[in-house]
C-alpha cells in the first residue's frame, strides 16, 4: 500500500512529540478524539456490565420468586435479607438498568465512542473542532456515571419510579424508598449526561459540517457519519428539554412548587398541599426526549451495520441516496411521534389519533432501509468476520422488534399491549438488541482501528451466535406473555393464577439470559486480552473504503502525520468491475483519471454536476448563518 | 503538549471557526430549552386556570429594567466589538468594562425583581400551590441568569484579555463569541419578559 | 522493541489509567460516604453463605465455551501449520444460518402448540374488543408475512453469497424502481391500518356512552375500592382533602369530615407546642445522646445510635423545626380548604351517604359501563385484559374508559376450560414496591337479579338511620337498571 509507506516516514517524528505529553493528558484529561472515544468504550463496558447484572439478578427473581439465592445477598446486602430479593429493590433494579442501558451504555457508550472515533476520522479532520469540549462531554459522561453507580448504594436504595420517572411516584419522597436521596442522585446524574451529551453532539455536528476534508462532499460520507450526524441533531434538541423537565422535577422536589403535583394523599402524611399541577405535562417534556432517544440509540448502530454490511458484503450499499433520506426522514419525524407512548394517559383522542398517523408514518422510511440492507446481500461476496454476523444480527432484531412497533404505534391495540411484557419484548429487541448488536459490531470492526490490534475471530463467533440465539430467547416469548395478559415491571407473577402457565417459560428465559450474559465473559475477555496481546492489525485489515484506514495504525495527534488526504470518491466502491480489486478507497486517486462506471458509487447523479450542486447549496447555508450573526 | 503538537500541525482553513460554530448550536440548545419552559407554560396555563390555581399578577418593575438594561448591554458590546475590529483598543476596554458593569446591574436588578415578588407574596420556596404562574416566573428568570451568568464569566475572561492587549484586529475569535453570546442571552431576556407580559 | 513499544506502553498507561479513574472516583465515594450511609455489607463475609452450586454451574457453561472455543483456535492453528483450512468460518456460518432458521420456525411451532390460545389474542370479553381483536389480526397477517419473507431472505442470503476467493459480489447499488416500490407498498399498507386503527380508536375513546351506568374506581398505593352511586343513583361528591381513615375515598359525608376536622385541629396544636418547645427538645436529645453516647454503647446498639444522632443532629441544624413548621402549614391549608367546602351544601348534599364502597366490581353481561377513575396518591393504570380496557388513573385529572361485558365469568371458565378462572383489574403503572399485587376482581353476572344480590349485600357507607332498609326487591333492582345520570364529580 502506496498510504501506508507514505505513513511510516513520519512515525519517528510524531513519536518524538508524544513522550513529551504528561501521562495526565495523555490517558487521563486526554483531548484527543481516539483516546476519549476509547475512554467512553470502556466506561460503557463498564456500565453495561453493572446494567446486565442487575438484568440476572431481576430475571432470576421472576423464574424462581420462591427461591433463596445466596449470590443475592452476597451482591445486595440488606435488599436481599436471606437471598430474597425486596419488591422496592426489584424496583430500583429495572429503574437503574434501564437508565444505565438507555443513556450509558447505549447512548454515551454506542455514540459516544463511535462518533468519537470515526467522525474525525472518516470526515478527515485532525480532530473534533474543540478537543476540550470533547474532553469536558467525557469528564462530565465519568462524573455522571460514577453519581449514578452511587445512588445505588445509598440507605434508601435507588431511584425505583422506573427509567421513565413519572411524578408523582418520583417527586414524593413518601410516596416509595427510592424517591428519596436515591432519586436526587438520579436526576443529578441525568443533569450532568445530558451536559455530556449536549458537549458532545455539539462538537459532532460543528464537526461534520466544517471540518471534511477536501473532496469529502455530504454526498461521499460514509452512512456512519450521516447517522452520527443526525443522531448528534436529535440529541441537541431532545435533551435540553429533559432538562427542562428534570429541572421543574428538582423544584418540586426541592422547593415545593407545584409543577406536577396536584391533589395528593399520601398515605401517613395526610393530604399534601399541591394542586393545580400537571402529572402529565413532564410525560409530555419526557417523551420529547424519550422518543428521539429511541432513534439516538438506534441509528449510530445503523449506521455502523450500513458501512460493515457493506465493507463485507463486498458490495455498494443499496440506494446510498434512500438510506440518507430514510435517516432524515426518521430523525424529523421522531420529533412529532412522542405521544404515541400517551395513548393512555387520557389525552384527548383525536390529538392521539394523529400521533398514531405519524407514528406509522416512521414505519416506511424503517421498511427502507431493511430492504436495503437485503438488496445490499443479495448477490453479495458475504464474509462472516464476527462485525458482519453482529450486523445480519442487528437486522434481524430490527424487523422483529420493529414490525411489533406496528402493533404498538396503532392506539386502538395500544390500549390492550401497552405497558404489557408485548412492549418490553418490542423495545429488547428493536433498540435493546438491535443497538448493542450494532455497537458489538462496531467493536469488532473498529478494534484494530482503535487498539492496532486484532480481536480473536474465533471467539468473536461464538460471541456472535450464543448472544444471538439466547437474546431471541429471552425477548421473543416476551411477546406471547404481553399477548396474554402479563403485565409489565411486576415483581412476581405467582400471586395471580392466571400467570401460572407462563411459568416455565420466566424459567427458560431467565437459563437463555444467564447464558446469554456468560457468553459476554468471551467478549470481555477477547476485548481485554487481545488490546493488548492480540495479533498485530494490518494497515487495512477488513479491505475497506473509507478514509480511517488511510491513517497509520499507530495513533499519532492529528491522525494523519502529513498532509490529509485526499478524497475522490463514494465510500462504497466495492466489486467494481472496471477493477481487479474488489475494493477502492476513497483517498486512492483515480489513475485512469475516468469518472467510472458508478460515479459516486452511490447511484447520485454524476459525480461532477452532483458536488457542484451541493457545494452551492452548502455555501448559501453559511453564508446564511453568517449573515444573521452578521459575520464577516 | 496539545497545543505544541497542535502548533506544528499545518492549519487547515474552516469555512466558519469552530469555535464559533460551536457557538451557534449551544444557542440552539439553549433555545430549546426555553422553548420546553414556554411551551409547558403555554400548556398548562388553561389547564390550571381552569381550577384557579393560576394567579394573576404583575410582573415586577425590575424585569422591565433590567431588559432596558440587556438593550443598553446590547449596543455597548456591539461597540466594543466594533471597536476590536477598527483596532481600536481603549475603546474596545472601555465598552467592554461598560457591558462588564451593566451585565452586573442586571443581575442585581433580577435580584431586586425576586425581592419583589416575595413581598408581593409570591414565594419562590415552598410557594402556595395557587402560584404556579409564579414558579413558572421564577424557574425561567433563573435559568435565564444562569445564562447571564455564564455570560458574565466570558466577558471576564474577554475583558482580562483585552487588559493584556490579546484582543485586537487579528485575535478577534473571543471578541467575537462574546459579542454573539451576549446578543443571545438579552435577546433571550427581552424575548422572555415579552412573553411573560403578555401571556401571564 | 520498537514492535513492543505500543503494547507496553499501553499496559503501563491503563493500569495507570485505572488507578488514576480509581482516584478521581474517591472523592465521590467519601462524599457519598458521608453524605449517607451506604448499604449494610452482607452480616459476614463467609464462603459458606456463597452458593456454590449456582457458582459451580456458571463456571461450568463458561468453561465449556472457552472449551470449545479452543478447540476450534486449535484447528486454526493447525491451518497456520500445514496450510489446510480447518475451519472455514464462511462455510460453517452458512449452515449455522439454515440451521437457526429452521430451529427458530420449530421453536415458534413449538410454543404455538404448547401455550395454545395464549399466545395469541382473540378471546375478549366485550363488544369493542373484539374490533380490537380484529384490528390485532390484520396487522398481524400483514406483518407475519413481511417478518417471515424479510427473516428467510436475510438466512438464506447468508446460506448463499457466502465469500468465495475469486468470486466477486454484483456491482449493483441502485434501482428507482424497486426502491419506489418497497416505499409504496408499505406505505399503502400503512394507511389501511392507520385507517382502521383510527376507526376502531375513535370508537373506543370519543365520548362516554350516554346510557351507561357510572363506577367509580378509585386507586391507592396498594389497591382499588370501587364505588357504587347506590339506592339514589347519584354519587355523592368527593375531595381528596377528606381522606381520612374511616373515609378512604374522600366523600363528602358531614360525621367523617367533621371528625377529620377535629383531628387536624389536635394536630396543629400538638405541633404548635412541639415548635414551641424545640429548644427544650433539643437540648434534651442531645443530653441524650452524650448519655448514651459512652463506652461501647455507639458499636453495640447501633441502631438506637443512630437514632439519636440523627434527632440530635435534626434539631440542633433546625432541620427538625423546619419539619415541623412544613407539617403544620400543611394542615392548616387542608384545614383551610376543607372548611370552605364545609360550608357548600352542593358539596354536602347527602348523595354520598348511600354510596356503595365495595372491593370487587361486578357486572351485568351485555350492560354499558363507564369506570370513572380518581387516583390518590401516585400514576395507577386501570388494565382489564380480559375487556380490552386501559387507562391510566392519575392524581388530579378525571380519566374514564367505558366498555361492554358481553359474557359472564362462568361462560368465559367454560370456555378456557379452567373451573378457578376470574377477571381482574390490573395496576399496569410502576407505583411502588407491591404494584404487583394491586388488583382487584371483576364478576360479570349473567343477570340483573345476581346483580341485585350482590348489591343488597354491600353495605352503604353511611348506615342509613333506624329506620328499616328499604325492601331490596323488584323495585330495587328497576332503580338500579335504570339510566344513572352521570354525576360522579371530583371537587376541583
Amino acid at each position: 500500500m502506496s498510504t501506508a509507506a507514505l505513513h511510516t516516514d513520519h512515525h519517528h517524528d510524531h513519536d518524538h512529540h508524544e513522550h513529551k505529553e504528561s501521562f495526565i493528558s495523555k490517558y487521563v484529561f486526554s483531548m484527543d478524539h481516539k483516546m476519549i472515544s476509547k475512554q467512553f468504550l470502556i466506561t460503557g463496558i463498564v456500565m453495561g456490565i453493572v446494567g446486565l447484572v442487575m438484568s440476572l439478578l431481576f430475571r432470576m427473581q421472576l423464574a424462581w420468586p420462591d427461591e433463596k439465592f445466596g449470590i443475592m445477598e452476597m451482591l445486595l446486602g440488606k435488599w436481599a435479607q436471606d437471598g430474597k430479593l425486596d419488591p422496592n429493590f426489584y424496583m430500583g433494579l429495572v429503574t437503574i438498568h434501564g437508565t444505565i442501558m438507555v443513556f450509558y451504555v447505549l447512548t454515551a457508550g454506542l455514540s459516544g465512542t463511535f462518533s468519537n472515533l470515526l467522525i474525525p476520522l472518516q470526515v478527515g479532520a485532525r480532530d473534533m473542532a474543540s478537543p476540550f469540549l470533547n474532553m469536558l462531554s467525557y469528564w462530565f459522561f465519568f462524573m455522571s456515571s460514577v453519581v449514578l453507580l452511587i445512588s445505588v448504594g445509598v440507605e434508601t436504595g435507588p431511584a425505583s419510579a422506573g427509567w421513565t420517572v413519572y411524578p408523582p411516584l418520583s417527586a414524593l419522597e413518601k410516596a416509595m424508598p427510592g424517591s428519596g436521596l436515591g432519586m436526587t442522585l438520579w436526576l443529578v446524574a441525568i443533569i450532568l449526561f445530558i451536559v455530556s451529551a449536549l458537549l458532545g453532539g455539539i462538537n459532532y455536528i460543528s464537526t461534520v459540517l466544517n471540518m471534511r476534508t477536501k473532496g469529502m462532499s455530504m454526498n461521499r460520507m460514509p452512512l456512519t457519519i450521516w447517522a452520527f450526524f443526525f443522531t448528534a441533531v436529535l440529541g441537541l434538541l431532545s435533551f435540553p428539554v429533559l432538562l427542562g423537565a428534570g429541572l421543574f422535577l428538582v423544584f418540586d422536589r426541592s422547593f415545593g412548587t407545584s409543577f406536577y403535583l396536584s391533589d395528593i394523599y399520601l398515605e401517613g402524611v395526610g393530604a399534601m398541599e399541591n394542586i393545580g399541577g400537571s402529572p402529565v405535562l413532564y410525560q409530555h417534556l419526557f417523551w420529547f426526549l424519550g422518543h428521539p432517544e429511541v432513534y439516538i440509540i438506534l441509528m449510530p448502530a445503523l449506521g455502523i451495520t450500513s458501512e460493515v454490511i457493506s465493507t463485507n458484503a463486498r458490495k455498494p450499499i443499496f440506494g446510498y441516496t434512500a438510506m440518507v433520506i430514510s435517516l432524515m426522514g426518521i430523525s424529523f419525524l421522531s420529533f412529532i411521534v412522542w405521544g404515541h407512548h400517551m395513548f393512555i394517559t387520557g389525552m384527548n383522542p383525536f390529538l392521539g389519533s394523529v400521533f398514531m398517523i405519524l407514528t406509522l408514518i416512521i414505519a416506511v422510511p424503517s421498511a427502507v432501509k431493511v430492504f436495503n440492507y437485503l438488496t445490499t446481500l443479495w448477490k453479495g461476496n458475504l464474509r462472516f468476520t464476527p462485525a458482519m454476523l453482529f450486523s445480519i444480527g442487528l437486522v434481524s432484531f430490527f424487523i422483529s422488534g420493529g414490525l411489533t412497533g406496528i402493533y404498538l404505534g396503532n392506539a386502538a391495540l395500544d390500549i390492550q399491549l401497552h405497558d404489557s411484557y408485548f412492549v418490553v419484548a418490542h423495545f429488547h429487541l428493536v433498540m435493546g438488541s438491535s443497538a448493542i448488536f450494532g455497537m458489538f459490531a462496531g467493536i469488532y470492526h473498529w478494534f484494530p482501528r482503535m487498539y492496532g490490534r486484532m480481536l480473536n475471530n474465533t471467539l468473536g463467533q461464538f460471541h456472535f451466535w450464543i448472544t444471538f440465539i439466547t437474546a431471541y430467547l429471552v425477548f421473543f416469548p416476551m411477546h406471547f406473555m404481553g399477548l396474554a395478559g402479563v403485565p409489565r415491571r411486576y415483581y412476581m407473577f405467582t400471586l395471580v393464577k392466571e400467570f401460572d402457565v407462563w411459568m416455565d417459560v420466566n424459567k427458560m428465559m431467565t437459563i437463555a439470559a444467564i447464558v446469554g450474559g456468560a457468553a459476554q465473559l468471551l467478549f470481555l475477555w477477547n476485548f481485554f486480552y487481545s488490546i493488548f496481546r492480540g495479533k498485530k492489525a494490518e494497515q487495512n485489515p477488513w479491505q475497506s473504503n473509507t478514509l480511517e484506514w488511510s491513517a497509520p495504525v499507530k495513533h499519532v495527534h492529528g491522525n494523519w502525520p502529513g498532509a490529509i488526504p485526499e478524497v475522490y470518491r463514494g465510500p462504497y466502491e466495492y466489486s467494481r468491475p472496471d477493477r481487479e480489486d474488489d475494493y477502492f478507497p476513497q483517498y486512492v486517486p483515480d489513475e485512469s483519471d475516468s469518472v467510472g462506471t458508478g460515479g459516486d458509487g452511490h447511484g447520485s447523479a454524476p459525480k461532477r454536476k452532483s458536488t457542484k450542486k451541493e457545494e452551492v447549496a452548502e455555501n448559501v447555508m453559511f453564508a446564511a448563518i453568517k449573515r444573521v450573526f452578521g459575520w464577516s | 503538549m496539545n497545543t505544541k503538537v497542535a502548533s506544528k500541525r499545518p492549519k487547515e482553513n474552516y469555512r466558519i471557526e469552530p469555535m464559533r460554530f460551536n457557538l451557534v448550536l449551544m444557542i440552539i440548545a439553549s433555545c430549546m430549552l426555553f422553548a420546553a419552559f414556554v411551551s409547558a407554560y403555554i400548556v398548562h396555563m388553561p389547564d390550571a386556570a381552569a381550577k384557579n390555581t393560576w394567579t394573576k399578577f404583575d410582573l415586577p418593575i425590575q424585569f422591565m429594567y433590567s431588559a432596558i438594561v440587556a438593550v443598553i448591554s446590547s449596543i455597548t458590546i456591539y461597540l466594543a466589538n466594533r471597536a476590536a475590529k477598527n483596532d481600536e483598543l481603549s475603546a474596545n476596554k472601555a465598552f467592554l468594562s461598560a457591558t462588564w458593569i451593566l451585565g452586573i446591574l442586571f443581575c442585581v436588578l433580577q435580584y431586586l425583581g425576586w425581592k419583589n415578588m416575595i413581598s408581593m407574596g409570591l414565594m419562590p420556596v415552598n410557594a402556595n400551590p395557587e402560584d404556579i404562574s409564579a414558579s413558572y416566573v421564577y424557574a425561567i428568570s433563573l435559568v435565564h441568569l444562569l445564562h447571564v451568568l455564564g455570560g458574565i464569566i466570558l466577558l471576564t475572561v474577554t475583558l482580562t484579555k483585552a487588559f493584556r492587549f490579546q484582543v485586537h484586529k487579528k485575535e478577534l475569535t473571543l471578541m467575537k463569541v462574546t459579542h454573539t453570546y451576549w446578543h443571545f442571552v438579552g435577546l433571550l431576556w427581552i424575548y422572555l419578559y415579552l412573553f411573560l407580559y403578555f401571556a401571564g | 522493541m520498537k514492535n513492543n513499544h505500543l503494547s507496553g506502553i499501553a499496559a503501563l498507561a491503563s493500569k495507570k489509567m485505572f488507578s488514576a479513574m480509581l482516584l478521581l472516583a474517591l472523592p465521590f465515594f467519601a462524599i457519598a460516604q458521608t453524605a449517607t450511609d451506604v448499604v449494610q455489607p452482607p452480616k459476614e463475609f463467609s464462603l459458606a453463605n456463597w452458593d456454590w452450586e449456582f457458582i459451580s454451574y456458571c463456571t461450568l457453561a463458561v468453561l465449556l465455551i472457552l472449551i470449545v472455543a479452543r478447540a476450534f483456535d486449535i484447528g486454526s492453528l493447525t491451518e497456520k501449520i500445514t496450510g489446510k483450512k480447518v475451519v472455514n468460518w464462511n462455510s460453517t456460518n452458512r449452515w449455522v444460518a439454515i440451521i437457526f432458521l429452521v430451529a427458530s420456525v420449530a421453536g415458534i411451532w413449538y410454543e404455538m402448540i404448547y401455550h395454545g390460545k395464549y399466545v395469541m389474542i382473540g378471546d375478549s370479553y366485550s363488544e369493542h374488543g373484539e374490533t380490537i381483536d380484529s384490528m390485532f389480526n390484520w396487522t398481524f397477517g400483514f406483518t407475519f408475512v413481511v417478518f417471515a419473507i424479510t427473516e428467510a431472505l436475510l438466512f438464506y442470503f447468508m446460506f448463499k453469497y457466502r465469500y468465495r476467493d475469486g468470486q466477486k459480489a454484483h456491482y449493483y447499488f441502485h434501482n428507482n424502481k424497486l426502491e419506489l416500490i418497497w416505499t409504496v407498498v408499505p406505505a399503502i399498507v400503512l394507511t389501511f391500518l392507520v385507517l382502521r386503527g383510527f376507526n376502531t380508536w375513535s370508537k373506543i375513546t370519543a365520548e362516554k356512552p350516554k346510557d351507561a351506568q357510572e363506577i367509580e374506581v378509585f386507586a391507592y398505593q396498594f389497591g382499588w375500592k370501587a364505588r357504587y352511586a347506590g339506592a339514589d343513583n347519584k354519587f355523592g361528591q368527593s375531595h381528596f382533602t377528606f381522606i381520612s381513615g374511616k373515609n378512604p375515598l374522600g366523600l363528602a359525608v358531614q360525621d367523617h369530615v367533621d371528625s377529620l376536622l377535629v383531628d387536624l385541629k389536635k394536630d396543629t396544636a400538638l405541633l404548635n407546642l412541639q415548635i414551641a418547645s424545640a429548644d427544650d427538645s433539643a437540648k434534651a436529645w442531645k443530653a441524650a445522646f452524650v448519655k448514651f453516647n459512652t463506652g461501647s454503647n455507639a458499636t453495640a446498639y447501633p441502631a438506637v445510635f443512630k437514632e439519636l444522632k440523627t434527632k440530635m443532629e435534626d434539631a440542633e441544624s433546625g432541620a427538625y423545626v423546619r419539619q415541623l413548621k412544613k407539617d403544620l402549614r400543611r394542615k392548616n391549608t387542608t384545614i383551610t380548604r376543607i372548611s370552605t367546602y364545609r360550608k357548600d351544601d352542593k358539596v354536602f348534599n347527602n348523595a354520598g351517604n348511600d354510596d356503595k364502597i365495595t372491593t370487587e366490581i361486578v357486572l351485568v353481561k351485555g350492560k354499558s359501563y363507564t369506570f370513572n377513575f380518581r387516583a390518590r396518591d401516585v400514576i395507577h393504570s386501570a388494565w382489564f385484559p380480559d375487556f380490552r380496557g386501559q387507562m391510566n388513573v392519575v392524581p388530579g385529572m378525571a380519566t374514564w374508559f367505558s366498555f361492554v361485558p358481553n359474557k359472564t365469568t362462568e361462560e368465559a371458565r367454560v370456555e378456557k376450560n379452567n373451573k378457578d378462572f376470574e377477571f381482574y383489574l390490573y395496576c399496569n403503572k410502576i407505583c411502588g414496591g407491591a404494584h404487583y399485587n394491586m388488583k382487584i376482581k371483576i364478576t360479570v353476572v349473567g343477570s340483573e337479579a345476581e346483580y341485585n344480590t350482590w348489591m343488597a349485600s354491600q353495605v352503604p357507607f353511611v348506615a342509613p338511620p333506624a329506620a328499616p332498609a328499604p325492601a331490596e326487591g323488584d323495585s330495587g333492582a328497576k332503580d338500579s337498571s335504570a339510566v344513572v345520570k352521570p354525576n360522579a364529580v371530583t371537587i376541583r
